[in-house]
Order: structure tokens, then sequence, then C-alpha cells
């Protein structure tokens, strides 16, 4: 017999399978729990050495800088668990740091980009002089160039980046009245996504979804995981650059 | 080697499966199958027969996938990207693809009996005649089978597909069917190549490579992603039984997929028109006399 269950199809089984389903996922939160608590005070210690040392060294992205492959684009996705504005803008300003010249965020729920004012405010303040952050607006199309100090370009997503637009691709082709390739699709996304495709997204979750990232950009991007239960340093951010580093793409041979 | 394997599970595995059954499975669930090559390199046997023992492991989890109550696959088998392989290669793969085709066909009997229902998403105009002829047949042959639904991705990539489905409703309105306005999210997703299937509740990634590589790019909106670190030839029960438990871990809190409602009938006769054509084009590829 099938039952629905959260909207999912779920066969009856007899209890003495039920009971050992519940102790199996039971135990695994238990476990799940204490290994974060845990983790956290380890990465918290560990985060104070860090700091400590820090102080001595100078510039803590020098090795970054040498690396073979740094993402062209990087791109946050917020998922369900809220990154305080001041952990975002700090990896505006580590991406600027690091020779990253596109940072977008996507928020599914579109409160982020509500909330674009005061994050800019955040980030401006954290800004060196010679430094430049561009950023990126649906109404305005911004292009300043010129700047003499490092620039970074930043972008706010929300779900209409994504579906809505390829929707709005199509309504644009039936004027056009050409021959339909994938390379017009994909110049038609890229001048209304204005940003290239992204190269690493961070997803920071422990659930592992794109929440309806922008479909057509995701075709090559790599996803790494961001663990949540611990703060966001500049240490982890190194690490995740490393890890990229390290991925290969064959594309397709 | 068969499509339809019935080796019963062990009887560890089997009360395992069980369990999880207590729980939500995902009732669709995709596949990169990714690693042969890398399989072969390691044991040092030829590319060849990595490939061969990859669709021997696509066998062997269609069965688990059934065991656990998964009722639908769809694995990337052949990407359009891997027609820019060496040549000597991709004819291997496409001779693989044959036999494999072949044998679907004379296994009839035994997919009807336990309801498989084999559907190929692609751009079949890429591939060589004979194959797509036996395709054709294949789809046609069990589109009326409704227990499990294998869909191959086959000359297949997600920007193509997308494509095709922008080319779709724009020849519709050209061809007075549908108005401008008609086009939005939903018309999308019901012209793409998997309009039948319901989106992926799990998708899963096997080699330990974190990129989706141009598949389901439509359709893994809502799904739960899952990186699993083994070549795919290696891929075991306890690795499909460990991604169904993540995917019960995770699941809750990620948007339910969406459901369209409202539908204008222009909309619905303008998909029937396109769901005729496919099977009238299906037909036509079928027909085209090889020789077997």
């Amino acid at each position: 017999m099938e039952v629905v269950y959260n909207n999912k199809t779920v066969v009856k089984q007899p209890l003495f399978y039920k009971v050992v389903y519940i102790l199996i996922h039971t135990l695994w939160t238990v476990v799940g729990n204490v290994y974060d608590v845990i983790t956290f005070y380890y990465k918290k210690i560990l985060y104070f050495i860090y700091e400590y040392s820090n102080k001595c060294s100078k510039n803590p992205f020098q090795p970054v800088l040498r690396l073979k492959k740094i993402p062209n684009h990087l791109t946050v996705i917020l998922g369900d668990e809220a990154l305080s504005f001041q952990e975002l803008a700090n990896v505006v300003i580590w991406s600027l740091f690091t020779g990253i010249n596109f940072i977008s965020f996507f928020d599914h729920k579109g409160d982020f980009k509500q909330k674009e004012d005061s994050f800019r405010e955040v980030v401006s303040k954290m800004m060196k002089d010679r430094d430049h952050v561009v950023w990126y607006d649906s109404k305005v199309s911004a292009y300043k160039n010129g700047f003499v100090g490092r620039k970074i370009h930043v972008k706010i997503l929300t779900p209409n980046d994504g579906k809505p637009l390829i929707a709005r691709a199509a309504e644009e082709l039936v004027d056009l009245k050409k021959d339909i390739s994938i390379e017009l699709v994909d110049d038609f996304v890229k001048k209304h996504f204005e940003f290239p495709d992204p190269d690493l997204a961070i997803y920071c979750s422990r659930k592992c979804t794109t929440w309806g990232y922008p479909p057509w950009q995701l075709r090559l991007t790599e996803f790494i995981n961001l663990e949540r239960h611990t703060p966001f340093t500049q240490d982890i951010f190194i690490k995740l650059l490393y890890r990229y580093s390290k991925c290969e793409q064959r594309l397709g041979k | 080697m068969s499509w339809i394997n019935e080796n019963p599970l062990t009887y560890f595995q089997s009360f395992c499966s069980k369990v999880l059954k207590c729980g939500p499975i995902p009732r669709h669930v995709a596949i990169i199958m990714d690693g042969n090559r890398r399989f072969a390199r390691k044991t040092n046997v030829e590319k060849s027969i990595g490939h061969s023992k990859g669709f021997e492991k696509l066998a062997d989890t269609l069965q688990w996938c059934r065991e656990i109550g998964i009722n639908e696959v769809t694995v990337y088998a052949f990407s359009i990207e891997n027609f820019k392989r060496s040549s000597e290669e991709v004819e291997t793969l496409m001779q693989l693809s044959r036999e494999k085709f072949k044998r679907l066909l004379e296994e009839k009997d035994k997919l009807k009996e336990n309801g498989v229902s084999i559907r190929v998403i692609g751009n079949l105009s890429l591939l060589p005649d004979d194959i797509r002829s036996l395709i054709a047949k294949a789809i046609l042959m069990t589109q009326n089978n409704n227990k499990f639904f294998l869909n191959v991705a086959f000359a297949y990539t997600s920007r193509d597909e997308i494509t095709n489905a922008i080319k779709t409703v724009v020849n519709g309105v050209h061809n007075g069917l549908i108005e401008k306005k008609d086009i939005d999210e939903e018309l999308l997703t019901k012209c793409m190549y998997t309009s039948k299937s319901p989106d992926p509740d799990l998708y899963i990634r096997t080699s330990g490579e974190v990129r989706f590589s141009d598949f389901l790019l439509w359709q893994n909106s809502n799904s739960v992603l899952c990186f699993v670190e083994v070549l795919w030839p290696e891929f075991s029960f306890w690795h499909l039984l460990k991604a169904v438990f993540y995917y019960q871990r995770h699941y809750i809190g990620i948007p339910d997929k969406m459901i369209y409602v409202n539908e204008n009938p222009r909309k619905k006769d303008f998909l029937k028109f396109v769901e005729d054509e496919k099977i009238a084009e299906l037909k036509m590829y079928s027909n085209i006399p090889i020789n077997i």
C-alpha cells in the first residue's frame, strides 16, 4: 500500500523496519549534531591561532596569486542559511584581493536584492582608496572603464535572471526570424546576464541544490560546499580557491 | 549483457532497502555515469572494456532502483560534446550502443513483463541512421509500459535541449498555433525532451567531479545534488543506498517542484500538436529499412 507523505510516495512497511528506520535517522541526527559542535569549537580555536599568525604575515593572499587557475566569475548561492552582510562583504573584498573579476550572489527568495543598498554601504566602507567595485543593476547597465586600481564587478541575482530570462529570449527570437542556434541563444543570455558563466559556485547550505539558479549558465560550473556551521573566514576562502584550482575539465573529450 | 537484470539482492541488502523504504524514496533519479575511461586506465584495460563495464553497471543499477522503489531513472549516456573524442572511440561507443539497442529490441517480452518504458532524450538527428532507427523502434515498442521509466540521454546536452524548446515555441508562433504572449517558463518546460517526466528528485554524479556538464540544467533546479567519489564501474548497491539516505536527510526545505496549472486551450492544443509531431517523427525514423 502506498501513502503520500510530504508530497513523496512512501510504501508502507512492517513496523519492525519502521523502528529501525527511525533509529538510524535519529542516531544520525544525534551524531551529526555532536560532530557539528565539536568542529565548531575546533575551528574556532584554529581561527584564533590563524588570526594570531596572520598578524605576522603581511599578505595571506600571496600564495593564492600563484595558483594556476583562479575563477574569473565566482558565484555564491545563498540557500536557506543566512550569511551576514559582513561575511558577504568580506567575500567581495577577498575576491578583489585574489584577482577574481566577477562575483555574483544568488538568493532564491529575492530578499537580498531588496537590501542591496545597505550591502553596498557595508562593502564601500571596507574598500581601499584605489580599489573599485562596479555594481550591476538590472535597470542601469554599468560599464565603467579607466580605473587605475583593482576592480571587481558585483551583481545580485534573483530567480528572474533564470528561466524567465530564457522565456524572454524566446519571445525576442520570434521577431528576429533567424535560424535559432545555441550560439544565438547564448548571445542573448550573455547580453542580459552581463556576466560570463560562473566558474565556481559556492553553496552555503547543508543541502546541495541550486535553488533555481539560472540554468543556462551552470553548464561547466564547479560546485563547492561551504560548511555553514563555522565562521566563513579568510582561510576557508583560500582553501576553496585551492580546491578549485585542482579541478580538471575535459570538455567532453 | 541484458538490460533487465534479475539477480536477487542479498539478504542484508534487501533488509537495508526495506528499512530505507519506510521513508521518502525519490521518484526520479538522474545519474551522470562518469569515470568509465578512468576506470579502464586504472585497471589497465582497453577503453572499450571500461565502457562495457559501465553498461553492465547501468543494468545493475536499474535493478537496484526497482528494488528500492525508484520508478524513473535518467542517465547521461552520450553527450553531444563526446563527438569531439577520437573517431575511433566514438565509433566504439556507437558500436556498443548499436549492440545494446538491438539487444533491447530482442528483449521485448521481458521489458513488457517488467513494465519498463525506454525513452531516449537528445538530438537524434546527429546520430547515424541505423542507430536512430533502432532507438525510434525501442521507444515506440515500449511506450505503453508504465511501471518503470528509463530515459537515456544520447547525443544530448542541456543547452541543445533548451535551444530546441525555444525553436519549437518560436515555430509555433510563426505558424499561428500560439501567440507570442503565450511564451513562458511553463510552455518551454513542456517543450523539453523530458516533457513526460517529473523533474528529478535526486541527481547523482559519480567520479568525484562536481559539475553538471550540460546535463538536465533546466530540470535539476529543485533536485538534491549528490556528488559521489567513486568511478561509475565501481558504483555499488551501497553507493546508491547512501545516495537515497542522503536524499532523505536533505530533501526537506528544498522548494517543491513547479506544478503548472491554468493551461489555456491554445497552449494545450499546441502541446498536443508538438507531441503528435514527435511520434510521427519517430515512426518515420523507425520505418527506414536497415540491415540488422
